[in-house]
């Protein structure tokens, strides 16, 4: 036995050594706080179809879970090919899941994608232009009742286009409207253009392409630069009675070196009845930040005394309903959610961290709910970047 | 099985030297390191306090915390690493070509022996295994003890602990060797078992047919990746993604178990059949 | 009985053994003879799986060669095929590691005979010495056939001795040897049968004894006549 004992201390070493380390990381591993929802008041059915996004750091380690009524799922839990996907992909997963070979083969991307009831539409770009192809845009859509699928490839011939971003997929009377935002390139010009295809979802046929908005027109100066921006909706998959675009007039400053914006407008389309129209709006809530937009109503928060004041702006009306002041004993920084009527919102007190929903109609508590750590000072190490509705 | 063994032991035996100077290296040298860097981290905090008479606050401002990372980001502690992966990858062929050449040829012994041949494969293909191991194990150790040098070295203010675990997590070069997760450790060194393996088969290749055989197994070496890797190819780029990643994986592995176990059975054949001493 | 039939070897454009066929008996010694050319250490290596052939087939005792063959025919090239660095006695460790019919008794017999120091490394014996381990090494195994590849070749003669009366003695009797030697003379009193190998082909099989009583001739006459028309 004498002569084996050097590789029995080798395979020993090797065992102890690696064995140690990684018996070690599994436990730091499955120190991953369990987070839950403590019911503070109302109905907990309610965030039912909730998840929120968050990142877990702790010693400079730091792994991306999401946490919804069954609990938090950790990325670091997750086998390594879940991971490639990770806890963010919400919708993908559940995309994926209800409907895998229609899903077959697309890469998701927010604004891509559009569901209802009985369609699922689902927009891939060949966008960057190569040397000898033309960009183009293909829409394919599923009829999930009768689960037959079909499919149109837009071409945009010509040199002129050189890029472009789908922004937004919506569905109307059974034609399906595609919002894009090409770059324009000409010989001694470039410029954003904002178009809109339609596509006829019955005849499989492209009816119509408008140019919504242009940079080149809305442009006074040579030295101005037009951006054109979609506000993202809550539910941005869903559908939406309007498109909201925030067009931003930059002008380059040589003193400074760099451009500032000098004019901003929003732009909403109907997408009922096809229309563009400017939203007139007090300038101070044009230049802002929008905290929450729906597809109908846009949403301002603002911190008050009493608690969290409502600013909405109904789009339709084209004015400002009534000012609602919510209870929320809150630090700042909100991820929100306008679902069905209610605000989803995340607040943080010091210590605590807190999940409400208000009814928007009257600033009525619908639910409030604690979230809860195995330790509570591990609340400390989590941040709750997002919110996103995970059911149809 | 027994027999098995008895090779094991004599070809880890063999290699036992080479390791363990491998390992001493590897400790000498980052220590080497830990020294260095720790020096030009003191020497700046000195500066700063001589010439501005900065506090300790002021100087942790300036220059920062001493933390091991410092350590790990230098040539004196990656040097050692890639020597023992470059040693690693030249015994993978000197496992077998020892045998051949040399002063006397001991292969005439080894293939004589009562026992299948393939056990030969075997009982190299483990020690090759082993011997990574052995390193990366001694690795890990390692860096607790050049740690523990640097807490002992560099006064406790300047200071900023590190885990192992955080280290190798911020690493390119430790958590490729050793990453923190173990199912990703597994999945690194089943890619690295089956790389070996096809390597032995096409040495094997070599010394069966000597000049074609390096081109049967050039061949042999491309033709194995490629097949392993053919459907990820095609997935990206013919059909667009169309395979689900788990597919994919399911699909990759598929092949990985159809080229190994290809490898090893060709290996069997030619060591039995074709081998030339 | 090792039989070789109709054995056919190439290398290249070259053929070393063109259907050669012999049998060696056990309880004789059969020497391979041949002038020139790698025929012979050729036909071991086969017999041993030490290198492929195109056609044919060997048997030991009517069975094929695998791997549990190897206890009962030993081959001694006549080179040294143990590591450099190792002592004699880790040789014989190793053997014996290897080996179930490994007979220690019988090496120490030889060893006290070769006047042998088991503590000695391979690499620095000289190479008289070194020609007795490789026999140790494998006569030292109960094997009933021995395979021996030019043992006498670059030896001096004091060695080429000892190594002749080993062939005398008992480790020897009643086992089947096949060697290979153009130095017939050290041992033509000791051969029973002879294969002579020329040009790849077998050119006359015979037992030293027919030849000697009938005709009354030495095997080396009958090399002249065979090699020199």
């Amino acid at each position: 036995m004498k002569k084996y004992i050097k590789t029995a201390v080798l395979i020993a070493f090797v065992v102890l050594s690696i064995g140690t380390y990684y018996v070690y990381t599994a436990l730091a591993s499955s120190e991953n706080p369990d987070l839950s929802f403590e019911t503070i008041s109302g109905e907990e059915e309610l965030f039912e179809p909730i998840t929120l996004l968050g990142v877990y750091s702790k010693e400079s380690m730091y792994t991306r879970f999401k946490l919804n009524q069954q609990g938090p799922i950790y990325e670091s839990n997750l086998n390594l090919l879940d991971q490639i996907d990770g806890v963010f992909q919400v919708t993908k997963n559940r995309l994926e899941n209800d409907y895998r070979s229609f899903m077959r083969g697309k890469e998701i991307y927010k604004g891509h994608v559009y569901e209802d009831e009985e369609q699922l539409i689902f927009v891939e770009s060949n966008l960057m232009r190569s040397q000898n192809e033309d960009i183009s845009m293909t829409a394919s859509w599923l009829n999930k009742k009768t689960e037959e699928t079909s499919s149109v490839e837009v071409d945009f011939p010509g040199n002129n286009y050189s890029f472009a971003n789908i922004m937004d997929v919506q569905m109307n009377d059974n034609v399906i409207q595609v919002f894009a935002n090409m770059q324009v390139n000409t010989r001694n010009d470039h410029y954003t253009e904002i178009h809109l295809l339609e596509i006829d979802a019955e005849t499989e046929e492209l009816i119509g392409q408008k140019v919504l908005l242009s940079g080149d027109e809305e442009s006074s100066s040579q030295n101005d630069e037009i951006s054109f921006g979609s506000l993202r909706e809550s539910v941005e998959w869903a559908p939406n009675e309007y498109i909201v675009i925030r067009e931003e007039v930059m002008q380059f400053d040589e003193s400074t070196q760099s451009h500032q914006v000098t004019k901003q407008k929003l732009h909403a389309y109907d997408v009922k009845n096809q229309q563009m129209k400017e939203l007139e709006m007090p300038e101070e809530f044009i230049t802002r930040q929008v905290d929450s937009f729906d597809g109908s109503t846009l949403y301002y928060f603002d911190e008050v005394s009493e608690g969290l004041k409502i600013s909405s702006y109904q789009i339709e009306e084209g004015t400002f309903s009534n000012d609602l002041v919510i209870d929320v004993e809150s630090i700042s920084y909100y991820p929100s959610l306008v679902y069905q009527g209610n605000l989803y919102l995340v607040t943080n007190t010091d210590k605590e961290k807190y999940l409400q929903i208000f009814d928007l109609s009257n600033g009525q508590s619908l639910y409030k709910g604690k979230i809860n750590a195995t330790e509570q000072e591990e609340l400390e190490n989590i941040r709750i970047d997002e919110m996103v509705l995970s059911k149809r | 099985m027994k027999n098995f063994f008895k090779l094991l032991n004599f070809e880890l035996n063999r290699v036992m030297k080479l390791l363990i100077s491998l390992m001493v290296f590897t400790l000498i040298v980052q220590l080497i390191g830990v020294f260095v860097s720790k020096n030009n981290y003191l020497t700046q905090v000195e500066m700063l306090q001589q010439n501005d008479g900065s506090s300790v606050s002021q100087v942790l401002q300036s220059v920062g915390y001493f933390s091991f990372d410092r350590v790990v980001n230098s040539l004196f502690f990656i040097g050692p690493i890639m020597i023992c992966v470059a040693a690693i990858m030249f015994y993978i062929f000197l496992i077998w070509y020892r045998d051949w050449f040399g002063k006397n040829t001991f292969v005439y012994r080894l293939l004589m022996l009562p026992t299948a041949r393939i056990n030969l494969f075997f009982a190299k293909l483990t020690t090759i295994l082993l011997a990574t191991f052995s390193l990366v194990g001694f690795q890990l150790v390692a860096i607790q003890i050049e740690m523990l040098v640097m807490k002992w070295t560099v006064p406790s203010e300047y200071v900023m602990e590190v885990t192992l675990r955080q280290l190798i997590e911020i690493h390119p070069v430790l958590s490729l060797i050793a990453p923190n997760q173990f199912s990703l450790f597994m999945s690194l060194y089943g890619v690295g078992v089956l790389t070996v393996i096809i390597l032995f088969t096409a040495i094997l290749l070599e010394r069966s047919y000597r000049m074609k055989g390096v081109l049967f197994g050039g061949t042999f070496v491309i033709a194995a990746n490629l097949l392993v890797i053919l459907p990820v190819i095609l997935n990206e780029t013919v059909f667009h993604s169309f395979l689900y990643n788990g597919e994919l994986l399911l699909i990759v592995l598929g092949l990985g178990v159809i080229v190994l176990a290809s490898s090893v059975w060709l290996s069997k054949r030619l060591l039995d059949e074709k081998i030339r001493v | 009985m090792i039989e070789v039939k109709d054995i056919v070897k190439r290398f290249g454009r070259k053929t070393v053994l063109d259907q050669v066929s012999f049998t060696a008996e056990k309880g004789q010694i059969t020497c391979l003879i041949g002038i020139n050319g790698m025929g012979k250490t050729t036909i071991m290596n086969a017999i041993m799986k030490l290198t492929p052939l195109q056609a044919g087939e060997i048997l030991i005792d009517g069975e094929k060669v695998t791997k549990d063959t190897f206890e009962k025919i030993v081959f001694i090239p006549d080179a040294t095929i143990m590591l450099p660095h190792f002592t004699i006695e880790m040789a014989m460790e190793f053997m014996n590691d290897f080996y179930k019919n490994w007979n220690q008794r019988r090496a120490d017999d030889m060893l006290a005979f070769f006047k042998l120091n088991r503590k000695d490394k391979i690499a620095s014996l000289s190479k008289g010495n070194t020609a007795k381990v490789n026999l140790l090494l494998g006569l030292a195994v109960d094997a009933d056939y021995i395979l021996m590849d030019e043992p006498f070749s670059g030896i001096d003669i004091f060695s080429r001795e000892q190594i002749a009366e080993v062939f005398t003695s008992y480790l020897i009797e009643d086992r089947g040897v096949l060697i290979t030697t153009h130095e017939i003379g050290d041992i033509e009193h000791l051969i029973d049968k002879v294969v002579l190998l020329n040009d790849g082909k077998i050119q006359k099989e015979f037992m030293t004894e027919d030849v000697r009583e009938l005709e009354g001739k030495s095997v080396i006459d009958v090399l002249r006549e065979v090699f020199v028309q």
